[in-house]
Formats: C-alpha cells, sequence, structure tokens
C-alpha cells in the first residue's frame, strides 16, 4: 500500500498533466504538482491556500464558479479549447485549456474535494485559429474575384467545388465531368482537350473556353489547375480555378473593335486628305498658271521699259509662281501615287537615267555637275514610276549640292540575293551638304522639310514620292551618310515582278 | 488646208475662262493673216452659234474640256456626229488637262488636235502659229500633241 502511494505520487509529481487537489468550501489547495505550480504561475508557495488566493483573476471568468460548482454537487465538469486569462510573473497572458473539475468522494460517498487537471492547448489552438483565419481568407478572396475552385479525385471521380464554380456554371446538386463537358462550347472542347494532353507534360492546366448558358448565351472563362500526383507519379487529384472572364473578353473585343474603327477613320480621313489634295492642287494649278501667262505677258509688252527694281520685282514673282507649280506638282505626284495600277514592263535603268539626265540637262550645266552612271541591269517594273524616283533623286541631289563645290553623282548598281529573289542594288552618290544621322528617316515623310525653303527649294514631297514608289515595286529606299561629305541614297529594287501591275 | 485658203479664217474660241479666251485671241490677232474670231464663252453657246450661222463654217474650234453644262468631250461628240460640213472643221482640245487619258478620248472622239494650255506666253504664240500654219496632212499623230510644260 505505501508503495502504490509512492508511486502514485512519483507520477502525480513528474507528469507534465498539471494536476491539482482542492478540498472543503473554500477549495484550499492541498496537492499541486510541479506542472501545476507552473500553470498556475504564482511561484511554488500554493499548498495550504485557497484556489482563489492564488488566482483571483479567474473568478470574472466563472472558472471558480465551476470549481465549486463540481464540489458542491458532484457533477465532473469538463472544458476543452477554453480561453483562460492568468497573470504570470505580473502578466496577464491568454491561454487555452482543456480542463477538469472532478469531484472526489470519502468513504461516505461525500464530496470532499475537486481535482483540477488542466492541459495548455494554447500552441495547437493558436496554430487552428492561424489555419482558418488564412483559410477563411483565402475563401474571401476566391469569393470576391469571383473565381470559382475545384478538386476533382481521379480515383473516385469526385468533384468538389467552392466559391462561384456553382454559381459560374450554373450547376446545382453533384458536379460531374460529364455534366461540365457537356456545358462546353463545341469549338472549345477539342481546346480543353488539348490543354489536358499538355499538362501531362507539364502538369499545369491552362485554357480559356465558352460555357453555354441556359439561355443558349455564352460566358467566357478561364481554367487554371494543376495535377497532383502521389509518391509513384500517379495522377491522383486535379486541383484549380474558374474564372469568369467575360468581361476581359468584351473589353478585349471593345479595345479591338475600336482600333479597328479608328484604323479604317485613318485610312479613310487619309483617302480623303489626298483626294482633298487632289482637288485643291487642279483648282490652285490654273491661278498659278496664268499668273505665269501674265507676267510673260506684261514682260512682252514692256520690252525694255523696266526700271532695274521692277525686273527684279517680276523677277521675284515669277520665281515664286515658279515654285507654287512646283509644290503643287509634287501634291498631284504624290497623291496620284498609289491611285492608278501601272503595267509593268521592261525597263532598262541606263535608259531611264539617260532620259533623266536629258531632263536635268539645264540643271547640270547650271551647277556646272559631274553625273557618272555606271551600268545598270534592266528591272521589271513601271517605267514613268522609275523615271520619277531616278529624276527626284538627281534632281534631289542636285539641289542640296553645296555652293563651294560642283555637284557630283556617282550612280552605280550591283545585283544582289535577297529572301532567294535577285535585286538590284542601287547607290545615288553625292557631295552635297549631306544628311545629318538623326534625320535619315525623317527626309521619306512627306512634307517634310529639314531646310528652310529659302535655302533649298522643294514641294517637300520629292523623297516621299520616292519611297512610295520603291515599295510599289516591292523594294525600298534608304539614306545615309557619305564620307567624307554628301549623302549615299540606297535603291533595293527586286528584278522581277509577282503581278502583271503594280 | 482649209478651203478658204486666202479669205478670213474663221476661228471659234470656246471657253469658259475668259481669261484664256483673251490670251489665245491676242496670239492668233498676233499672227500673220486675217482672221474672224469668235469666242464663246460654253458648248451650248457654240452649238448654237453654229446653228444659228450655218453659212459661215469656221476653219478652227478651240474647244475647252472641263466647261459647265456640256463638256468639251460630249461637245466633241455632237460635232463630229452633225451636219457634214462642219466635220471639216479642225477641231483643237484646249485644256489644261495634261493626262494620256484625256488625250486617248479626245483623238477617239475625233479631235484633230490636242493642245494643253501653256504657261508662257510665248509658248501660247508657238501654239497659235502652229494650228494656223501647219499644213494639217502632214501632221502625223505624235505631232497632234502640244504640251509646253
Amino acid at each position: 500500500m505505501e508503495r502504490t502511494l509512492q508511486i502514485l505520487k512519483d507520477a502525480v509529481e513528474n507528469t507534465h498533466l498539471p494536476i491539482g487537489v482542492y478540498t472543503g468550501e473554500e477549495l484550499r489547495i492541498e496537492v499541486a504538482n510541479p506542472a501545476m505550480i507552473n500553470t498556475l504561475g504564482k511561484g511554488g508557495d500554493v499548498i495550504g491556500r485557497t484556489y482563489f488566493e492564488v488566482v483571483p483573476e479567474i473568478e470574472k471568468q466563472h472558472i471558480f464558479h465551476e470549481a465549486l460548482q463540481a464540489y458542491r454537487t458532484g457533477v465532473p465538469f469538463h472544458a476543452r479549447d477554453k480561453r483562460v486569462d492568468l497573470i504570470m510573473d505580473g502578466e496577464e497572458n491568454t491561454f487555452y485549456f482543456n480542463y477538469s473539475f472532478i469531484p472526489l468522494f470519502d468513504a461516505k460517498g461525500k464530496v470532499y474535494g475537486v481535482m483540477n487537471t488542466g492541459m495548455d492547448v494554447t500552441e495547437l489552438h493558436l496554430a487552428r485559429e492561424q489555419a482558418q483565419s488564412a483559410s477563411e481568407q483565402l475563401r474571401m478572396a476566391v469569393e470576391s474575384s469571383g473565381m470559382g475552385t475545384y478538386e476533382i479525385d481521379l480515383l473516385t471521380g469526385n468533384i468538389t467545388t467552392s466559391g462561384n464554380f456553382r454559381s459560374i456554371w450554373n450547376i446545382q446538386g453533384t458536379v460531374t465531368n460529364d455534366a461540365i463537358i457537356s456545358r462546353l462550347h463545341p469549338e472549345d472542347i477539342p481546346v480543353r482537350e488539348e490543354a489536358h494532353r499538355q499538362a501531362e507534360h507539364t502538369g499545369v492546366i491552362s485554357y480559356q473556353a465558352r460555357i453555354i448558358n441556359e439561355d443558349q448565351s455564352v460566358r467566357w472563362t478561364s481554367i487554371t489547375g494543376k495535377i497532383l500526383r502521389d509518391e509513384t507519379g500517379a495522377a491522383v487529384k486535379i486541383t484549380g480555378i474558374i474564372e469568369d472572364i467575360g468581361c476581359r473578353k468584351a473589353l478585349e473585343q471593345q479595345l479591338r473593335e475600336e482600333a479597328q474603327r479608328s484604323n479604317e477613320e485613318l485610312r479613310r480621313s487619309n483617302e480623303e486628305l489626298l483626294h482633298f489634295a487632289n482637288l485643291v492642287s487642279h483648282d490652285l494649278k490654273e491661278p498659278v498658271r496664268k499668273i505665269k501667262t501674265f507676267i510673260s505677258r506684261l514682260r512682252d509688252s514692256v520690252q525694255d521699259g523696266f526700271s532695274e527694281k521692277q525686273a527684279f520685282y517680276l523677277d521675284k514673282i515669277d520665281h515664286t509662281a515658279q515654285r507654287m507649280g512646283n509644290v503643287i506638282e509634287g501634291i498631284l505626284a504624290y497623291s496620284g501615287a498609289d491611285k492608278k495600277k501601272r503595267p509593268v514592263e521592261a525597263v532598262g535603268l541606263n535608259e531611264v537615267l539617260e532620259q533623266v539626265k536629258g531632263d536635268l540637262e539645264l540643271a547640270i550645266e547650271e551647277k556646272d555637275a559631274v553625273l557618272i552612271i555606271a551600268e545598270l541591269p534592266e528591272i521589271e517594273g513601271s517605267k514613268a514610276l522609275l523615271q520619277q524616283l531616278f529624276y527626284n533623286l538627281v534632281h534631289n541631289a542636285l539641289k542640296f549640292s553645296r555652293s563651294e563645290e560642283p555637284p557630283r553623282i556617282i550612280i552605280a548598281g550591283e545585283i544582289t540575293e535577297f529572301e532567294q529573289r535577285p535585286w538590284v542594288r542601287i547607290r545615288i552618290q553625292d557631295n552635297g551638304i549631306g544628311i545629318e544621322k538623326g534625320f535619315t528617316e525623317r527626309v521619306f515623310k512627306a512634307f517634310e522639310r529639314l531646310h528652310s525653303k529659302d535655302q533649298y527649294e522643294g514641294s517637300g514631297l520629292g523623297l516621299s514620292l520616292c519611297r512610295k514608289i520603291t515599295e510599289r515595286h516591292g523594294g525600298n529606299i534608304t539614306v545615309s551618310p557619305n564620307t567624307p561629305v554628301g549623302s549615299v541614297f540606297t535603291v533595293m529594287l527586286p528584278l522581277k515582278q509577282a503581278q502583271s501591275t503594280i | 488646208m482649209p478651203e478658204n485658203e486666202n479669205s478670213k479664217k474663221i476661228i471659234c474660241l470656246t471657253d469658259n475662262d475668259q481669261d484664256d479666251r483673251m490670251l489665245l485671241h491676242e496670239a492668233l490677232l498676233s499672227l500673220e493673216g486675217s482672221f474672224e474670231i469668235i469666242e464663246l464663252s460654253s458648248a451650248g453657246q457654240l452649238l448654237d452659234h453654229l446653228e444659228a450661222k450655218p453659212l459661215s463654217i469656221p476653219d478652227y474650234i478651240f474647244l475647252d474640256l472641263l466647261m459647265p453644262g456640256m463638256d468639251g468631250f460630249e461637245c466633241l461628240e455632237k460635232l463630229r456626229s452633225g451636219p457634214l460640213e462642219r466635220r471639216k472643221t479642225k477641231v483643237i482640245i484646249y485644256s489644261f488637262q495634261s493626262g494620256s487619258e484625256s488625250m486617248q478620248r479626245a483623238f477617239d472622239l475625233g479631235a484633230d488636235f490636242y493642245a494643253v494650255k501653256p504657261a508662257r506666253y510665248s509658248s501660247l504664240k508657238d501654239l497659235s502659229r502652229l494650228i494656223i500654219g501647219s499644213r494639217w496632212e502632214d501632221l502625223g499623230p505624235g505631232q497632234r500633241i502640244f504640251n509646253a510644260r
């Protein structure tokens, strides 16, 4: 008996489960093992004092009452995961306990005290709380995002869902794979199959598909899932989210339509502008011609009568009218440049350049220019357009010459292959004022003029017309600075044309 | 050569542009020879004039293309399908349009000459001299176009 008592005592002393025995109506502490003393947190000196004296803070939490109730009624009291605030080392702390007050009976069956056990489950409680709040947050996030989540158990075929999954699919009752597939837009079933096939390698399912609603309207959704595998690598689960992207799709569609519309508007206004330019140029051509005619009439009628000043002014008028005429011609050529299809013919480029040389004979002589033209091939294209192209280029080189040196223009070409087609690359090289690096693209833009018109005249359309012409032939034109002075224009033209008109 | 070689040559200038009529008129008058020049400001006026004076058939008709009302092409068509005597008249299209389509169309409709209105008065005199002084039988198709620009 003594030995049994000793064993019991040892067990009580050494267990981590706090145990205390409180006797009498005043619940005087008769036994408190070290674990209990530790839990009460009021130091080792507790035996012989009342429970209330030691932990007065529990009164307002009704715990004292629970203990007394067990003592008075003989009915044990159990609490699970209950919050208890204890003052330890002068500070109030919150704990969670599984605790009991178990009445102890004497030989006569009368209650003489209560045994108090209290397992501290605070850590467990907090961990659970954290997990709960995390999953709650996730749930709220999923719900407020409008997404739905799903999990397919591949072994049982069971599907569990959450969030807006059911409202997106508008499904009540059990969700089955077949039910879902039957609701997909027929065109999107292969999309889903392909996504699942790819997921076998990537582990990730991602696709967009349309759901057909009951009223036959269509709902765009985005589905993203993941295949989960067991240790052997066998797929066991698919978990994923589905999102209603109708709004996004509608926005995309709207943006696309808006872009299309503004493109169309741009094209139309461009056409209208060209049409307008064409009309106005025609109307302006006549007055300009008349001005020139009347100037020549005036000159004829006052043969020797003009003073130097008058002659100077007359020259100015004449010159201005000429310039206006050039601008108008430029606009006409530019606005009419892509209107009419031209027949493709064999064009000898040397012939074209001879013609250009003849057309510019006066300017060449005036500027004392040297024009060197190497041997050039025959290509397919529009003779009239090519003539205009080289006229503009040579004219340009003559116009933008430096006053201190006569213009020297070298034109040479070579056959080259590009994209498995034969091309001719023609270089038009001059020793003129050149082009600054930053302007090599701008010179080809319509109405760009890099120099003040007093210095170098032009319509601002010549080079943009050149670009149009090369592009019509399927080629291109670029410019780079020449060294040490001048510029080099490089024209790339295919030798053959695919169409009979361009 | 027109029939009434030695008498006054009758020339009709049909153009709604008064300046152009005046300039051409002056250029023609600057040439040697005597002319009766009639200015008409529309194709309708020209046809009315021809109707009213069936006996004085013009030697030359200068005809603008772009005119309010009946245009030059339509007028040309009417001239060429009218009374036989009228068809002998040399019709010179006198227009600022220099496109090859309008030239082709004019010749197809029976024009004898196509002149693009020149800017310089000297060119206008050259044109007048060419029209009045040419032996028309000798003018090849390529010589029946005047474009001084």
